[in-house]
């Protein structure tokens, strides 16, 4: 398999344009000085302060991706001080080292400056140290403030993610006063009292100089042999994770990762490719294009269609890409690997509820948790489960066509449609997956009344599950593929060769469908926790040859033969509407006249046609077909003929853009449950009853809304 | 169970929009058999007045907006009773195509007028500058969204045909609201060329073959072909070969 990826740096002259052009300066020097007093993400780098963390601790400077001229000076700097900070003898309480020069004398007004000739001042370095002295005093608990104002403790409690976010907590004593020295100042200021100006003169340094310890001497730390990334990384499952412990590192390390990403939000454009909004605003935005940043390429989801997956595959893997140089930044593992979220496994009742840690407000490093989401739906940030007609996998395994080359569903990956195109309608229809568990698990967990952030297009990759949740879908999707030897993904040129780009500038990601069907090979090379390295023969060979076998030929037309009288509402209670049926006239007529039943050779459809609306009820409707009057449809489980999921009908019944304003179209297979219908006496050639029951939340409620299924078709085949 | 029928019930069954196709080329035969005699029409079309301007319209729509609407036909006739399902493709291509003739014999009528004060170079400079501010806006993303829009139709009686007929014009109406800058360019560069060049632009971004991101690139390089091809037209007639009287189709 070739490998077209792009990789983090791009070709000379381009991978940076997109990027840096969009900024305020040009120049190299205005560049600098824009980066060092505007953009947290480069100050760490810029400031030293980071480099010289990792040349303490023996780590090799990794190649920033946004290397510049600039960006080499410092560089250079940088190294200068790690090579002197590792001489013997170059310490003393006296002087700091690689400062150029011993402190003495009255202590100087300092402060963070934007000029770009910043000489190292070894009163600043004597000051990031006393200032690491305050820090550990604070994680510690020993740190006494002043100021014992709840503001204040606020205040300073907020200030550190920040630290933790640029990669400087500690500092890196580096003898600059860069971005890192500016906020411990400023969390030192107010703890003691002090006024908050991040400068340090006279009245913060007698303070500060209470803290006054000798300066440690530093020990040459050999350097650890690198340790290179597996071939293969292991997505684990999140639920196995927390199990042991709710902020397992792969865990921890995931929320450290986001609040930094979210640390690089920059309103109201997000410019920065790696911003945590940039990246949501990828799947969907509500900003209109006049305010997306230059080179954006947002509000890109492939919905609806038999891109669904492959897009989402794509676009996992260039977010874990960023996430994990991320976690490397921040001194974590350089084999980390996106968690998922597997809610299906009915043997663990605990996983139906989202995992502790997205959950908590709280988090080990203070403040407030980054994978905490308010907007979400009730009760799912506490006890809130998932239902078992959400999680339900039994419909998208039933199911072994990709997609259907005749009939009129979506088979498991969804219909046949040009990239980005979302025309809606008969033509445009989700796969089973796509459906159920995907849709269910988007609405449930958002909350459908008002909606969170994962109930709709633009806001669902803001919530930090969102990521472990298409992880899952992923993951069902590689498993469904292992499950039956025949079932294939599309060999259409049209499917393989979708391209897909994510990303501006150096964070450009650019891989084509068909590059990631093996999620092992390379580019992607991961696999999941719960499927082999490599499928067994029996997992390969397992068929069962009776299976039809959909995609290998155009059979048999679908044919109409009856719709509802108009449209159906579909409220908080349960909904019913009587289809007629008409005797078919087309290539299915003579096998049905010959029987009065149901023929083995023919398939029924239900098609729920311009679902639209603009405030969903619940996650989903049940559909059942032909349940008694006055009975319960809950005990006609044989008679369930599929679901209809909530997520995106909204989306698609607005006229703009993006959707043409159809609202959503399903159609369900119903072979089995009007054969099951048509073999107990109960199917009426002339009459099917369809009742749909709302899915309720996880307190048990339906709200109410105003979706309608505009026709509900029944099709012979 | 997989059935192996033949072709042309293959076609029958599977793909009942051959009917706008067979529209559509016989659009095409009729306005490219003259230019088997005259190849300049390839360049400049030919003057019409009167009732001649509403067939010429007539074919343009035929020929370049028949095949923007297969996919919708396949839809409208899944969509319908089998029995119906020609009667309802015929009656949306009636709306459909109906609408897009009267607005087609407008736009002739108003080039008419434009024509002989401005000269087709800098009328099509002008329009194509249109279309290529319009190609990248949102208004024209919206309207070629809902071109592909459906909605739940009546099964049986007149009120099925009617329904047919008004998705026709629906289609048509949001049709001309993604594309009338282009076909003005079309119609005002004119030529058989050109309006192939337009035809195969409309029917690639109706389609979802050009990504909305390349639209306007994309509508550069047909007003590029548009001005090139007056050019050549204005160049022949200046050297003294004899080209049609220019109205638009």
């Amino acid at each position: 398999m070739s490998e077209l990826e792009t990789p983090w740096a791009e070709p000379e002259g381009h991978g940076q344009a997109e990027w840096f052009d969009s900024g305020p300066f040009a120049s190299g020097a205005e560049r600098l000085a824009w980066q060092q007093d505007e953009q947290p993400w480069s100050a760490e780098s810029l400031d030293g302060d980071a480099p010289a963390a990792r040349a303490r601790a023996g780590e090799p400077r990794p190649a920033s991706p946004f290397e510049t001229p600039v960006q080499g000076f410092i560089d250079t700097l940088a190294g200068a001080w790690t090579d002197s900070a590792r001489s013997p003898g170059a310490e003393g309480e006296s002087e700091v080292p690689g400062c150029g020069g011993p402190v003495a004398g009255t202590p100087p007004l300092i402060y963070r400056t934007s000029r770009t000739d910043r000489s190292r001042n070894p009163w600043v370095g004597k000051a990031q140290t006393l200032l690491n002295v305050f820090l550990a005093q604070q994680k510690a608990g020993t740190e006494q403030c002043t100021d014992q104002t709840t503001g204040t403790r606020q205040f300073v409690v907020a200030m550190r993610p920040k630290l933790l976010a640029i990669g400087q907590d500690p500092l890196g004593v580096d003898c600059i006063f860069g971005e890192g020295t500016e906020i411990a100042t400023l969390m030192f200021q107010a703890c003691r009292g002090l006024l908050r100006d991040a400068k340090i003169g006279e009245k913060t340094w007698p303070e500060l100089l209470a803290l006054d310890v000798p300066l440690p001497t530093p020990t040459p730390t050999p350097t650890p042999p690198p340790v290179p990334a597996p071939a293969i990384r292991v997505r684990e499952d999140v639920w196995t994770l927390s199990a042991a412990n709710p902020w397992h590192p792969t865990i921890l390390w995931y929320a450290r990762a986001v609040g930094a990403l979210k640390a690089r939000n920059v309103p109201p454009s997000f410019a920065d490719p790696r911003s945590w909004r940039h990246l949501a605003e990828t799947h969907g935005t509500s900003m209109p294009p006049s305010a997306w940043p230059s080179g954006a390429r947002w509000r890109q989801c492939e919905h609806n269609s038999w891109h669904f997956m492959p897009w989402h595959r794509v676009y996992l893997h260039h977010f874990e890409r960023i996430v994990r140089d991320e976690i490397a930044r921040l001194g974590g593992p350089a084999d980390w690997a996106l968690p998922f979220w597997d809610y299906s496994d009915t043997s663990r009742p605990d996983v139906t509820s989202l995992p502790p840690a997205f959950r908590s407000t709280s988090w080990p490093d203070g403040g407030t948790n980054p994978l905490f989401e308010s907007a979400r739906g009730p009760d799912m940030n506490t006890t809130g489960r998932l239902s078992s007609t959400i999680v339900d996998l039994t419909d998208a395994f039933a199911e072994n066509a990709f997609t259907p080359s005749s009939g009129p569903t979506g088979g498991f990956g969804g219909t046949r449609a040009p990239v980005g195109s979302h025309r809606g309608g008969p033509a445009s229809q989700m796969g089973v997956l796509e459906r159920i568990p995907h849709g269910l698990v988007h609405v449930a967990v958002g909350g459908d009344s008002p909606p969170g952030l994962m109930s709709l297009f633009e806001t669902a990759a803001q919530d930090p599950i969102f990521w472990l949740h298409h992880a899952n879908i992923d993951r069902l999707w590689e498993a469904w593929r292992r499950s039956r030897a025949r079932r294939r993904n599309p060999s259409s040129r049209a499917w393989l060769d979708a391209q897909w780009t994510f990303g501006a500038g150096s964070t450009t990601t650019t891989l084509r469908t068909r590059q990631v069907l093996d999620p092992r090979q390379p580019p992607l090379g991961y696999r999941y926790s719960d499927m082999p390295v490599t499928p067994t023969p029996e997992a390969e060979a397992v068929g069962d040859e009776s299976e039809r076998v959909e995609d290998e030929g155009e059979g048999r037309p679908p044919e109409l033969v009856g719709t509802s009288e108009g449209e159906v509402a579909l409220g908080a209670a349960v909904s019913t509407a009587r289809v007629r049926l008409g005797r078919p006239s087309g290539p299915a007529r003579e096998l049905l006249e010959e029987s009065r039943g149901l023929p083995k050779d023919v398939q029924v459809f239900l098609r729920l046609e311009n679902v639209t609306g603009t405030r969903v009820h619940t996650s989903g409707v049940v559909v059942f077909l032909n349940v008694p009057p006055g009975g319960r449809p809950a005990d006609f489980p044989d008679r369930r003929a599929g679901v209809l999921p909530m997520f995106g009908v909204i989306e698609t019944s607005r006229r703009d853009d993006t959707h043409s304003g159809s609202g959503q179209t399903t159609t369900l297979d119903i072979t089995r449950v009007a054969r099951a219908l048509a073999t107990s006496g109960q199917w009426d050639p002339a009459k099917v009853d369809v009742t749909f029951v709302p899915i309720p939340d996880a307190r048990g409620r339906v709200q109410q809304g105003d979706v309608k299924v505009g026709r509900v078709s029944v099709f012979y085949a | 169970m997989t059935l192996a029928p033949h072709p042309l019930t293959r076609v029958h069954w599977h793909h009942p929009e051959w009917v706008a196709m067979v529209v559509a080329a016989s659009g095409w035969l009729a306005v490219s058999v003259p230019a088997a005699t005259e190849p300049a029409l390839l360049l400049r079309s030919v003057h019409a007045s009167g009732v001649a301007v509403l067939a010429h319209a007539a074919l343009m729509a035929a020929a370049m907006m028949g095949p923007l609407v297969l996919a919708n036909v396949h839809d409208l006739a899944g969509s319908s009773l089998w029995r119906r399902r020609y009667r309802a493709v015929l009656a949306y291509l009636a709306g459909y195509l109906g609408l897009w003739t009267v607005v087609g014999a407008a736009m002739m009528l108003a080039l008419d007028a434009v024509l002989p004060i401005t000269g087709p170079v800098p009328l099509v400079v002008v329009l194509g500058a249109v279309v290529v501010l319009f190609a990248g806006s949102a208004a024209h993303r919206r309207h070629l969204r809902r071109c592909s829009a459906t909605r739940p139709l009546v099964l049986t009686g007149w009120r099925a045909d009617r329904d047919c007929v008004e998705e026709g014009i629906r289609t048509g109406w949001q049709c001309v609201q993604a594309s009338w800058p282009v076909m003005l360019a079309v119609m005002a560069s004119g030529g058989l060329l050109v309006l192939a060049a337009g035809t195969a632009y409309l029917f690639a971004e109706r389609s979802g073959r050009i990504r909305d991101q390349r639209l306007t690139p994309w509508a550069l390089a047909l007003v590029e072909a548009a001005v090139l091809a007056a050019l050549a037209a204005h160049a022949l007639s200046m050297s003294g070969v004899p080209l049609p009287a220019h109205t638009g189709h």
